[in-house]
Parts: C-alpha cells; structure tokens; sequence
C-alpha cells in the first residue's frame, strides 16, 4: 500500500512539473496581453516534435551519451518554440491586440488549428503516433521497496529547477519587473517608458520555451507522441492557471501541482477513474472559475478580470 | 371644372411612374438576387476541383471588394430597405425552386439540407451570442443534446420524430439552462473558460455514458421522419419525375429555418430583445434601468440552446447516425465561426455565415486535411482583417472602429487629441 502511494506521489510530481511549465505560458500570456492563447498546446506538441527531430538528428550523427540528446533535445526546442510563439504573437495577436475577448479568443483558436494541421500534413507520417527516443526507458532503481523510475525522478528534478529559473527571472531581473509592470497595467508601464512590444515578445519568447521543454518531457514520459495531443494539454495547462490565478505568475507553480494531485487522485479512489480523470478536471476549472474566479492562492489587493 | 382634372391626370401620372419605377426597382433586384443566387449555385455545383477552388478565390475576392466598395454597398443597402419583403419572397422562392434545377445531383440538395441545419444551430447561438453577447464556446453540447434525446427517443422507445424534435429541443434548452447558472457568476474569459470546459465535460460523458449514448459505437439505425405512414427516404413521384428523397430533407430543413430566422426577428424586436440588447452594451447600465440580467441570461441561454437542439434532431434523423466525434470542439468552433464570419447579431449574416462554412469545407474534400488548414488560416486572416463579419451589425462595427482607433492611440504612443476621424462614441 506505502509502496502504490509513494508511486503515485512520483507520479503526480512527474505530470504536474509539465502542467506547471505550461500553465505558467498561460498566465505569462494573460498577464501581458489579457489573452488566454489556446495555441499553447500546439506549441507543446511541436516542442514534443522538435525533440524527435533532434533525436533523429542525434542518432544520424552517432551520439551516444544520453544525457547529451536529452540536453540538446530540451535546448533546440526551447529555442525553436520561442521562434515560432514570437511569431504567432507578432502575425496573428498584435493585429487584434486590445480587440474584444471574442475576437482574440477565436484567433488563438484558429491559430491553434493552423500549427495542428500543419504538423499532422507536413511533418512525415504526421497523422499518426510516433514512436519517442528515450534513452533511460524502464530504467529504475530501488530505494527500500519503492521502485523509482530514472525519467521520471529526472523530469521532477528539471521542471523543478526550470520552474525556480522562471521565478528568479520573473522576480529578480529587470526583464520579469518589466514584465510584471507590464501584466499589472500596461498603459502605466507604457508611460514608465517601458518598450511594450518587446515585453510582450519576451514573454512570448518565455512561455512558448517552457510550452516546448514541456513537451519533450511528455514525449520521454510516455514514449509516444501525436499531432493531437496539444489540446488535452492546453485544457490541463489552462486549468492549473486558472487553479492559480490567471496572471498570477507565482499562482501558476502550484497550480500545475494542485491539478496533477487531482488526477491522480481520482484515478487512485475511483473505480475506472481514468475513463472520468479529464472530467474532473475540467470540473475543478469550472469550480474554480465560478467560485474563485482570482484563483485558490488569491492575493488579496489583486483585483482580477 | 379643369384645374380638378389637371390635378387628377396629375395624380394619376405620379401613380403609374410610381407603378412603373417599383416594378423596375423590384425586376432590378430580384435580377440581381437571381443572377448572384445563379451565379453562387453554378460555382458550387461544378465538378472539378480547380474550378471550384477557383471560384472559391473569386468568391473571396468578390467578398473583400464589397467591403472595400462603400458606394456600392449603400446602393444595394438601399435598394434592399426599400422592398425588403419583395426581397425576401424572392429569396424564398429561389431556395425553393433550386433543389428542382439539381435534381440529377441530390449530393448537392443533401449540402442544402445540411447548410439549413447549420443556419438553425447558428441562428441560436447568434441569440446567446449575437443577440444578449454571451460567450458560448460549448454550443456543440446543445447540438449532441438535441440530436441524442430525439435519436434515441425513436431507437428505443419508437417514438415519433415529430414528438422527439421539440423533445430534443427541450432537452437542449435544459442543458443550456444548466451551463447558465454558473456562467451567470462570470463574464468574458471566465465565461469562454467555463463554457468550453462544458463542452470538454459533455463530450467525455457522451464516450462514457454508454447506456445513453451507446458511446464510440454511436447511435445506429435512427428511423427517418414519417407523417402518415409515408417515410421521408421514400421518394415523391410526380407522374414519370421521381423527386430525390433528399429533396424532403432538404425541404424540412429549409421550413424549420424559416421558421427560426422568423422567430429570430420578432425576438430581436421584441421587448426580451430590446433587454438583450441593452445588457449586451452595457450590463451595469442595464442593471439600473430595471432589467433583471439574470433572468434574460438564463433566457438567452435556453433560447439559443432550444435552436441548437431542434437542429440536432433534424440532423440526426436526416444522417441517421449520432457518433460523439460529432460533437466536438471544432464543432462548436464551426458555428462559432459560422456567426462570427456572417456578422454577429445580423440575422441575414449569420445565415450566409453558416451555407459559405457548411458548403465550402464540403466541396473541399478533394484537399482532404489541408482544408483544415486553409480553413484556420482564413479564420485567422478574417479575425485580423475583417473582425466585424462580412455583414455587421452596424452598431457593432462602429464599437470595433472605436476600439482600434483607441488601440491605434494607445500603439503610437503619443495621445494626440487630433486623431483623425474619431467618432463620438470612443470610450479612453
């Protein structure tokens, strides 16, 4: 029994590292631009095909260390989501920028099925599964009667370490205090002198790279990747942003944590929980947005929407 | 007594020039409504896909022409204002006689049957949305509700279609209902999140509930609609002509969209939709002018979902089959689009909004998933470039000038009071 609940602990640590990378672009992305970017989970799946490449790359090459590919893997798609989400923001959100809610909405929305079809039409084989490199597969060790699985303990450690970065960022450099500035009230961090425009590609450059890391963690944690697996993400990513607080960057951290507890919980006293898991979470969204639409972790002198 | 009769030979001359300009107005207009109505249903009807693909470009080019011709646009504005009825019954009697010049084609008075339908479910979310300005990005759940509850009325009750269609919409409002109470407590994003998370919610049910839905294997073998013992597959014969049956599909359709485009106006002008209207604008201001916002955003809710309903049972006897991945966020995302494109709140709009995306994606196929493709990028393109829809509210329009004008002063930096053109209703 100690043994199942210290693995599911594993495991929700594991899932709610990648919910917190992704919900953390979510509430980035509010915050400066007061837009909920449904594209996010497209830009996790690509992170996830970026990564593939990279390791098809690395095996031409005839790489062998695996930590190496997984460094490499983790960089290039950190570097090439940051591209293309600097991208959407400067082709498809800044002509709509300051629009109404339902104009902004429906563009990211669109601008998610553009990259979705793009990937299952142009990338080989795109509309289905593919197969994820993983050098470390099933490899585990033991400690007492718990068996620890070498990729997941790894992936807690980097989104924890990934995560504490984008705080320090965010809270210590002067690029977080323009960014903060500019969530809190962009017309004032205008008149501060603050250059909007490369706060809000910053951000976008931020968020999008957590969104890519996020996806090459997924794809080594399960092994497999599909064009079509952005979507569940957004929702899970979206839901630990709202769980925080949209626009509270520091909500967002625990949010991730606070939704991977949930499905694993109910996977764990559920009977055939992992049919209803997505259910409960999108009940936890609407919960959360009806009842503490300013997050569970509110700050107080926060005035939200 | 000859000034009288001068007066009278006067009178009766304006008369017959009155006569006879309104007839010429009125062969000018159904002219040109029969000539565009000729023209859009040639370019569809075409075999080949390059040709259809390029009439599809003209159709676009033609589309963006009329909104960068002004002139021409009060021309035909006026025009249609001064016999707007003569308009409509010329309109109706085209759609009804189009189905009779394809007869050797029923795939494509099936496309006509399907477009109906669509214009049904986006007439309803045009009251939630276009009407009261609700957010509903879950409309698919009212579709599912609708086209399950009259579905499987018939399946496994044997009820008839006739009782299962204002079931199916009833059921529909009920669930519309339902997503209303929590979404009363929130507004814009919030009220996109919770919907859309309704929609996530009803769809995993749909999968999973399989004692209602039959889940993944769908509903199979939904009986068609029948009056009198005659069925709607069995095709009407006049003398040696045998009707396609699809015709009587597509005629249900057509009368039941009527009837919701009829419904639709008289809300709009109805006190109910004065009341939407003014919590649309402005809910605080609403408030304090005696409307009660809570109880017409319930009522905005149902309404619109009792339509979503009513054309999910029409599809669902039409197809013959219900299947969960019918109802799922790109749905939902469709209709959406299919107000947005049309016009919210622009009745007429939002009907040519949902033929040109029931149509154009269908005639499409030969692209297979790249019209996914295409279909996102205009989206894009359409939200950037022509957010208002192809055919505004004109109150709406002015709303998004101001706004970009406001963001346009915000962009440059400088707060120049002589920013050229600013209307009156600019809000800073």
């Amino acid at each position: 029994m100690f043994e199942t609940w210290i693995q599911q602990l594993v495991n929700g640590l594991t899932i709610g590292g990648m919910y917190t990378l992704v919900a953390v672009g979510f509430t980035l992305f509010f915050g400066v631009l007061k837009l909920i970017n449904f594209a996010h989970g497209e830009v996790f799946m690509l992170g996830g095909f970026t990564g593939l490449v990279v390791a098809w790359l690395a095996e031409d090459l005839g790489l062998q260390s695996g930590l190496l590919i997984i460094f490499l893997m983790f960089v290039i798609s950190m570097g090439v989501c940051a591209v293309i989400g600097a991208l959407m923001e400067r082709f498809a959100y800044r002509p709509v920028r300051g629009m109404p809610v339902l104009i902004m909405l429906v563009t990211s929305l669109a601008v998610g099925i553009v990259v979705r079809e793009a990937v299952k039409e142009f990338f080989p084989e795109g509309a289905n599964p593919h197969a994820f490199y993983s050098p470390f597969k099933y490899d585990s060790f033991q400690l007492g009667s718990v068996v620890l699985d070498y990729t997941q303990i790894g992936l807690i450690l980097s989104s924890i370490v990934l995560v504490y970065g984008v705080y320090l960022l965010v809270a210590k450099t002067w690029v977080g205090r323009a960014m903060r500035a500019t969530s809190e009230d962009l017309d004032a961090a205008r008149m501060m002198g603050i250059d909007v425009d490369i706060v809000i590609r910053n951000t976008f450059f931020l968020g999008s790279a957590l969104g890519g890391v996020a996806g090459v963690m997924n794809g080594l944690l399960y092994l497999s990747i599909r064009f079509d697996m952005g979507w569940v993400m957004a929702i899970k990513g979206f839901t630990a942003a709202v769980v925080g607080g949209l626009g509270n960057i520091y909500g967002a951290m625990f949010g991730g944590y606070i939704v991977a507890a949930v499905e694993v919980l109910v996977v764990a006293l559920i009977p055939e929980g992992s049919r209803y898991k997505d259910v409960f979470v999108f009940l936890l969204l609407i919960v959360v947005l009806v009842f503490r639409p300013s997050g569970l972790l509110r700050a107080p002198e926060k005035k939200m929407g | 007594m000859p000034e009288v009769d001068f007066i009278d030979t006067q009178v009766a001359r304006e008369d017959t020039r009155s006569l006879v300009e309104k007839a010429r107005d009125r062969l000018i207009l159904g002219g040109c409504q029969v000539a565009l109505f000729a023209a859009f249903l040639v370019g569809i009807a075409l075999e080949d896909t390059i040709l259809v693909t390029g009439f599809l470009l003209l159709l676009i080019a033609g589309a963006i022409g009329w909104g960068r011709m002004p002139k021409l646009n009060r021309w035909a504005g006026a025009r249609l204002a001064k016999d707007k009825r003569f308009a409509r019954l010329v309109l109706i009697a085209l759609l009804a006689v189009f189905p009779f010049v394809f007869l050797d084609n029923p795939y494509l008075i099936h496309l006509g049957a399907l477009a109906a339908i669509f214009a049904i479910m986006a007439l309803g979310l045009n009251i939630t949305l276009g009407f009261c300005g609700l957010l509903d990005v879950g409309f698919a759940v009212y579709f599912a509700a609708g086209a399950y509850m009259s579905s499987q009325l018939a399946v496994m009750f044997d009820v008839s279609f006739w009782i299962g269609l204002p079931l199916g919409g009833l059921t529909a409002a009920f669930f519309g209902f339902l997503v209303a109470w929590p979404a009363l407590r929130v507004s814009d994003h919030y009220l996109a999140l919770v919907t859309l998370g309704y929609g996530l919610i009803m769809n995993l049910l749909h999968r999973n509930f399989t004692f209602l839905t039959h889940g993944t294997d769908g509903v199979i073998n939904i009986p068609p609609p029948s009056i009198f013992g005659w069925d709607f597959v069995t095709p009407i014969e006049i003398g040696d002509l045998e009707l396609p049956f699809q015709m009587n599909f597509y005629f249900l359709a057509l009368i039941i969209a009527v009837l919701t485009i009829f419904v639709s106006i008289r809300l709009r002008d109805s006190n109910l939709g004065r009341q939407w209207e003014a919590i649309r604008e402005d809910e605080v201001a609403a408030r304090c002018f005696g409307v009660n916002v809570r109880r017409l955003k319930i009522i905005a809710f149902s309404t619109g979902a009792f339509f979503g309903g009513i054309g999910g049972a029409v599809f669902a006897h039409m197809i013959g089959f219900v299947h969960p991945d019918n109802f799922v966020l790109l749905t939902s995302i469709m209709i959406l689009a299919m107000v947005i494109i049309g016009g919210m709140g622009n009745i007429a709009g939002v009907v040519v909004g949902a033929v040109a995306l029931t149509l154009i994606p269908e005639r499409l196929r030969e692209f297979e998933d790249l019209r996914m493709l295409l279909f996102g990028g205009a989206l894009v393109l359409i939200m950037i470039y022509r957010p208002q829809g192809l055919f505004p509210n004109s109150r709406r329009r002015r709303e998004l000038q101001a706004e970009k004008i406001n963001t346009l002063i915000a962009q440059s930096g400088r707060d120049d009071a002589e920013a050229p053109g600013l209307p009156d209703e600019v809000k800073v």
